[in-house]
């Protein structure tokens, strides 16, 4: 096995310390930050979503493989600016105003950046002016709005209304969490609907370059 | 039969003259705070107030066996975990985590003189006194994995289940001592029944594997020492893990959504009786007419009592929780 597959099998098993030392000795041996990136890490979380999409993988296994790769991606991220590489696309992201759950918008966030998608993270209890700022600064194409409370998927619904009342007539909005369902998109006027963190990449994906 | 007969025949598995309404999960409307004059989140620390909206949940929605409002953290908040205590239409939360280390984890003393548990068995005394002859009372306490979360972080304890299991059973093993206490005293207070709340384990929380080596020893240690009636709630698809809950011993288990109520029935096999399933979007946003269409989806399948799958938003409508108890009548 190479090293560049050894350490797509690191983040799968969510081995920290082995995906720092293998994505030095990568660094080591002249390999680009970018193919590190592109051929190590990124076909790691790609696996990992698939098997959570299946049912193999729960929450701490996600949780554990994107910690591997995030400090993988610390050691890169770095170089990849300093080679003046940037993410293909910009993606806010957030848990709307009102709703603290945050798990499963990092995991679609770390599946973002997997996927070179630039992910501005404006954290949880965002409320819609803020979300309509960022995506004004970052001059963003997508934004992802995550909701877990029955409650706050009202203030899913404003958010979607602020951005379309600000004239941001480009930026895809993306949207889910647990009581999320297609039929809400459709109501809220959101561009897609993703159900797990995995598929979120494909939607995303699809609503910037159908 | 009345409401509290009627619920206790059916959590035991016998048969009562209708199927019972009840919840576990908190379920308190802003509508239901503005006619008793009773509002969140002073109810959380007021005995006397809690009761009269239980009491409420039975006279104007219909329910036959009720439970206080706080969702979840009761534990951790007498433990020292920083709360939000929430508004009206906003269920309190913990906002820190108190322990980093095993040797963190003790449990004091004076546990039931603390808030808000002092209030919490205050609550069940009062609402068994003055109610108790009309409706069943019940007592909650969390379940030993969510309380681990709001003690030490949902994400470390969802990490270290695989970093390091063995410093998450020592924790869990200080949560069940907290929690056997806490579900006892309640009992002595008048509680006809306690449920546990197990939403951390939920969903995709944890692996079927991980459950059965590592938690449902814990629930199957805690449950035997609970000296009554328990009803485990767990929300989310925990499909791949239904082969396992038998084996806790809980009396009775709550449902949601996630799982079919024909699904729920054939798994449960009689071995245990089940509560569910009622969507708690649906009570936000749908009507009356889709409700009783789950009332009646949930009746056809032999479910034992009929509940909202979860916590419900402070915002439902009184109509919409009242349609489950006419929906039940009507069947
Ligand atoms: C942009 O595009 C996309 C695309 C896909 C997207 C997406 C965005 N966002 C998510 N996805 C999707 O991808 C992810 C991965 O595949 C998935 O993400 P999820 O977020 O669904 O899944 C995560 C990976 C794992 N799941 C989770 O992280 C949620 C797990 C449960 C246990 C949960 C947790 C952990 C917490 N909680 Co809360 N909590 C519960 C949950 C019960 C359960 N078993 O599910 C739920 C959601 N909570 C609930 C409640 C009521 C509450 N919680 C509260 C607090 C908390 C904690 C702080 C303790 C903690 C959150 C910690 C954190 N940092 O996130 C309170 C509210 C706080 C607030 N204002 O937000 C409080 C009010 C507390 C209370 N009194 O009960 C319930 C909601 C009921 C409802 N239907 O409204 C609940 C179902 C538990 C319950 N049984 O009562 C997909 O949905």
């Amino acid at each position: 096995m190479s090293e560049l597959q050894e350490l797509t099998q690191a983040v799968i098993k969510g081995d920290r310390n082995k995906a720092k030392q293998l994505t030095q000795t990568l660094l080591d041996q002249k390999v680009v930050p970018m193919d590190i990136v592109e051929k190590g890490l990124v076909p790691g979380m790609a696996e990992v979503g698939d098997r959570f999409k299946r049912n193999e993988y729960f929450v701490p296994e996600m949780l554990i493989a994107a910690r591997a790769m995030k400090e993988a991606m610390a050691m890169l991220e770095p170089l990849l600016a300093k080679a003046g590489i940037k993410p293909k696309y910009t993606a806010v992201l957030g848990t709307v105003q009102g709703d603290l759950h945050d798990i499963g918008k990092n995991l679609v966030g770390m599946m973002w950046k997997g996927a070179n998608i630039g992910v501005v993270d404006l954290g949880s209890n965002v409320s819609a002016d803020k979300f309509v700022a960022a995506v004004k600064q970052h001059n963003a194409q997508i934004v992802g709005l995550s909701a877990l409370l029955t409650t706050t998927m009202p203030a899913m619904k404003d958010t979607v209304q602020a951005i379309r009342n600000a004239g941001l007539k480009t930026v895809k909005v993306v949207i889910g969490g647990a009581p999320i369902t297609q039929e809400f998109a459709n109501e809220i006027g959101a561009d897609a609907y993703a159900p797990d963190a995995a598929s979120g990449v494909d939607v995303a994906m699809k609503t910037v370059a159908p | 039969m009345n409401s509290r007969e009627r619920f206790l025949t059916a959590l035991t598995g016998g048969k009562p003259d209708r199927a019972p309404l009840a919840h576990v999960a908190a379920m308190t409307t802003v509508e239901l705070q503005q006619s008793t004059g009773c509002f969140m989140p002073a109810v959380h620390l007021d005995a006397e107030q809690q009761a009269r909206l239980m009491a409420a949940n039975h006279d104007t929605l219909g329910f036959d066996a009720v439970s206080f409002i706080i969702n979840f953290f009761g534990e951790p908040a007498a433990l020292g975990a920083e709360m939000d205590w929430g508004a009206p239409d906003r269920l309190p939360t913990f906002k820190s985590n108190p322990w980093r280390t095993p040797e963190d984890a003790v449990i004091p003393e004076d546990l039931f003189d603390r808030q808000p548990l002092k209030t919490c068995l205050e609550t069940i005394r009062t609402a068994k006194q003055r109610y108790g002859d009309r409706m069943a009372v019940l007592g909650k306490i969390m379940g030993p994995f969510s309380m681990l979360q709001a003690m030490h972080g949902v994400e470390n304890v969802l990490m270290e289940l695989l970093d390091s299991p063995s410093q998450i059973a020592a924790f869990l093993d200080v949560c069940v001592e907290a929690l056997v206490r806490h579900a006892n005293a309640q009992f002595e207070a008048g509680a006809d029944a306690v449920s546990i709340g197990e939403g951390g384990a939920g969903a995709r929380m944890l692996s079927p594997a991980a459950y059965e080596t590592c938690l449902l020893p814990v629930h199957r240690r805690m449950i035997a020492r609970i000296q009554g009636p328990t009803i485990l709630h767990i929300c989310g698809d925990v499909r791949s893990r239904l082969h396992l809950l038998a084996q806790t011993g809980m009396t009775c288990f709550n449902f949601d959504w996630a799982v079919s109520p024909a699904e729920m029935t054939a798994a449960a096999a009689g071995r245990y009786t089940v509560m569910g399933n009622i969507n708690t979007t649906d009570l936000l946003c749908a009507g009356p007419a889709e409700l009783a269409r789950q009332v009646e989806e949930n009746l056809a399948a032999g479910v034992h009592i009929i509940s909202p799958g979860c916590a419900t938003s402070p915002r439902c409508p009184n109509a919409n929780l009242r349609a489950l108890a006419d929906a039940i009548a009507r069947h």
